[in-house]
């Protein structure tokens, strides 16, 4: 190698020497002793705070000794079935929505994104005041319905049979809802109310929509392509990468759901809500189980890699790169 | 769409489509903006009676004279009652101010029951009558449109607003800061370098954007505790510092990709070093790149959760984050005032937002990260 060649690759290690030292100091070196302390006991509140070795015990009563772990496993896996695929049909729905030439669009895009901008805990806020059994926006509403409707009517306890099917009862013998407060509401309340940050997706659907050339949808329609046909053989197979990103996106972020079961539902009633990221965090800073919960952690790297891979994998099967054709 | 209108059905639907679609979005719109509209009406609402008075949107107060004074009330109901000269109408009422009682005058009077209704409040008949509750004449008692800016001052007193909004925008400066910085530094080395292990290292940093940060959490803490840093804001920004965010490497590093080498040769002959070329050359021209990570990074840190929650003990230190937290801990059904502090914390992201709405959406399209 020259000495020019040398003095350069120099100068691009001191560039990046950051970066360096930041991955070794926050992300590889952690996962290294995430995964060490997964085999251990620690209780850094502990006065004598030691570090013990205990093999894969801690793993052994994750599987077989903690309750709680399936349970939150089970509510996670729950959460993450129902709300991507939601979060990606109503993201697609609403940019197909938005995706058009009409007057003031622009304002109608914001006032979908709006609701993103205000973070976890002012959301979390927010909902836990409108899904509130007895003063609530949602349930007020729903008893002026049922008032008008006529409480015992047969159309008031039609559309409080499916409601309370999935949201659970405010009281026993109440038409409302019970949403966060019922044990069979709990987790389907806080679904429901991840689908009012459908504006992400929907950004990032509308972007994929834009971008598929008109000129396509000309020449289907030249040939008597119909509406549903345009849709089904042109926009799912051009926007199918962009549906892809959001899959992984939404795969990612949904295991990792963590401050609505915090601030709303404190993961009950009766841990209906007790998100994994929410256990593996009150093991860790809680109850000072941090070996136990390294192991959590790194369990759920393992699930939320090994269906990114999947999804990764399978992704050739139907996602369709424009690129590749040519 | 630009064919010939022939046919009189096809001139009607161009009319109509543009209709159908704006009341379709106007009808999904209001949906979307109603909890928002709920929140700002909740916060300038009275306490206890302005909340539990159903659906209204409007922060009404009732005030009950009697021609030489004026009293804040909350009315209970009305009723029908027999007075001297016929009918009248009354309503039960109950002192805000003070546990007064209220001598009870009956006026006849007849048509109120249509203005009742417009008051939407439920019958009452003499059985809810309670001790510190009193009948008075519908006419004696006005209702006015009165915004109770109040729960502002005092929710944010409550919350220790202030202090929280300082170390808020201590480690959003700064953490917003220290990635723009790094990032862009890290982006040039992997942009303009040729090196061993470029192309390799580069798809480590890419790969680490899919980590999740649970992972890393534990130790991390642990290290920051040896540092004694526990209960100071410096584990939430210097992270940032040491380009942590793959993200805005990645961002970075495309950008300069598309500039051309003949600015660095060009710059490099009027005597740049490679640092100088970096910083008097390429940063300077990476303004819209520094915008969006700008935005992406100043919401991040504004809106960071997890973090202060597991690094800060004392209030403090607290951001407005973790302060909106506790303080709903503390004031669990003072709606008015969580409202209130709601939308104060929520209010700089809300204006960001309008204000630099085309990095934002730039942001998100390109990284399909969810603030």
């Amino acid at each position: 190698m020259s000495k020019k060649r040398v003095r350069e690759a120099a100068s691009g290690y001191l560039f990046i020497a950051p970066w360096v030292a930041g991955f070794t100091l926050f992300t590889l070196g952690p996962m290294a002793a995430s995964a060490i302390l997964s085999f251990c006991r620690y209780d850094p509140s502990a006065v004598h705070g030691t570090l013990e070795w205990v093999g894969l015990a801690n793993y052994a009563r994750m599987f077989t000794g903690d309750p709680l772990f399936w349970k939150s496993l089970s509510v996670t896996l729950r959460y993450s079935l129902i709300s991507i695929p939601l979060q990606l049909s109503g993201g697609l729905a609403l940019a197909l929505l938005l995706n058009r030439h009409v007057r003031g669009i622009a304002l109608y895009r914001t006032a979908f994104y709006l609701p993103m901008v205000l973070g976890g805990v002012a959301i979390s806020l927010l909902w836990l005041w409108l899904f509130s059994p007895s003063q609530g926006l949602i349930n007020i509403g729903l008893a002026k319905i049922f008032d008008f409707l006529g409480q015992d009517s047969a159309c008031a306890h039609l559309l409080a049979w499916p409601l309370q099917a999935v949201f659970g009862k405010a009281d026993a013998d109440s038409l409302l809802p019970g949403w966060i407060s019922s044990e069979r509401g709990a987790l389907n309340s806080l679904i429901l109310m991840s689908c009012w940050t459908l504006g992400g997706s929907m950004i990032v659907n509308l972007a994929g929509l834009q971008a598929i050339p008109k000129t396509y949808y000309e020449a289907a329609e030249i040939d008597g392509a119909g509406r549903w046909t345009r849709f089904w053989r042109i926009t799912i197979p051009l926007l199918s990468p962009t549906i892809f990103f959001n899959l992984v996106m939404g795969v990612i972020g949904s295991f990792q759901v963590f401050t609505q079961g915090l601030i709303m539902t404190a993961g009950g009633p009766n841990n209906s809500t007790c998100f994994y990221v929410l256990n593996t965090y009150r093991n860790a800073f809680e109850f000072f189980r941090m070996g136990y919960a390294s192991a959590l952690a790194w369990f759920l790297f393992v699930i939320i890699l090994s269906l990114t891979l999947l999804v990764v994998r399978s992704s050739s099967l139907w996602v369709f790169y424009e690129a590749q054709r040519r | 769409m630009t064919g010939h209108v022939t046919k009189p059905g096809r001139a009607l639907r161009r009319l109509l489509a543009p209709l159908a679609a704006h009341a379709i979005l106007i009808a999904a719109t209001a949906v979307m903006l109603l909890p928002l509209a709920w929140m700002v009406s909740t916060s300038l609402k009275q306490s206890g009676i302005g909340l539990s008075r159903g659906i209204e949107w409007l922060p009404w107060r009732d005030a009950w004279t009697n021609g030489k004074e004026t009293v804040d009330v909350m009315v209970l109901g009305a009723r029908v009652a027999p007075g001297d000269g016929g009918e009248a109408v009354e309503v039960g009422i109950k002192s805000l101010a003070s546990r007064r009682r209220f001598t009870t005058v009956y006026v006849p009077e007849g048509a109120f029951e249509a203005e009742i209704e417009a008051w939407r409040i439920r019958p009452l008949t003499g059985e809810d009558e309670t001790a510190e509750a009193r009948w008075a004449p519908f006419a004696s008692v006005r209702r006015r449109v009165a915004p109770e800016w109040g729960n502002y001052r005092e929710a944010l007193e409550k919350m220790r607003f202030w202090v929280c909004l300082a170390n808020t925008l201590a480690i959003t400066f700064l953490g917003t800061a220290g990635t723009i910085l790094s990032c862009s530094l890290v982006a040039y080395g992997f942009a303009r370098f040729r090196f061993p292990g470029n192309n390799v290292l580069f798809l480590v940093l890419l790969s680490s954007m899919m980590l999740p940060s649970v992972v890393t959490m534990i130790p991390v803490y642990l290290l920051f505790r040896e540092l004694h840093w526990i209960d100071t804001l410096l584990p939430l920004f210097a992270p940032a510092w040491f380009s942590v965010n793959a993200f805005a490497v990645f961002l970075f590093r495309q950008y300069y990709m598309t500039l051309p080498f003949d600015l660095d040769d060009a710059a490099q002959i009027d005597g740049c070093s490679a640092l100088g070329t970096y910083w008097r050359v390429l940063l300077p021209l990476s303004r819209p790149v520094m915008a969006t990570v700008g935005i992406f990074c100043f919401t991040h840190y504004w809106l960071d959760f997890m973090g202060p929650l597991i690094y800060l003990n004392t209030s403090e230190k607290f951001t407005l984050a973790l302060g909106l937290y506790t303080f709903k801990g503390a004031y669990t059904t003072q709606w008015h005032y969580l409202m209130a502090a709601t939308l104060a914390v929520s209010l700089p992201c809300i204006v960001l937002f309008f204000a630099g709405q085309r990095f934002f959406v730039r942001g998100v399209v390109m990284s399909g990260l969810k603030a």
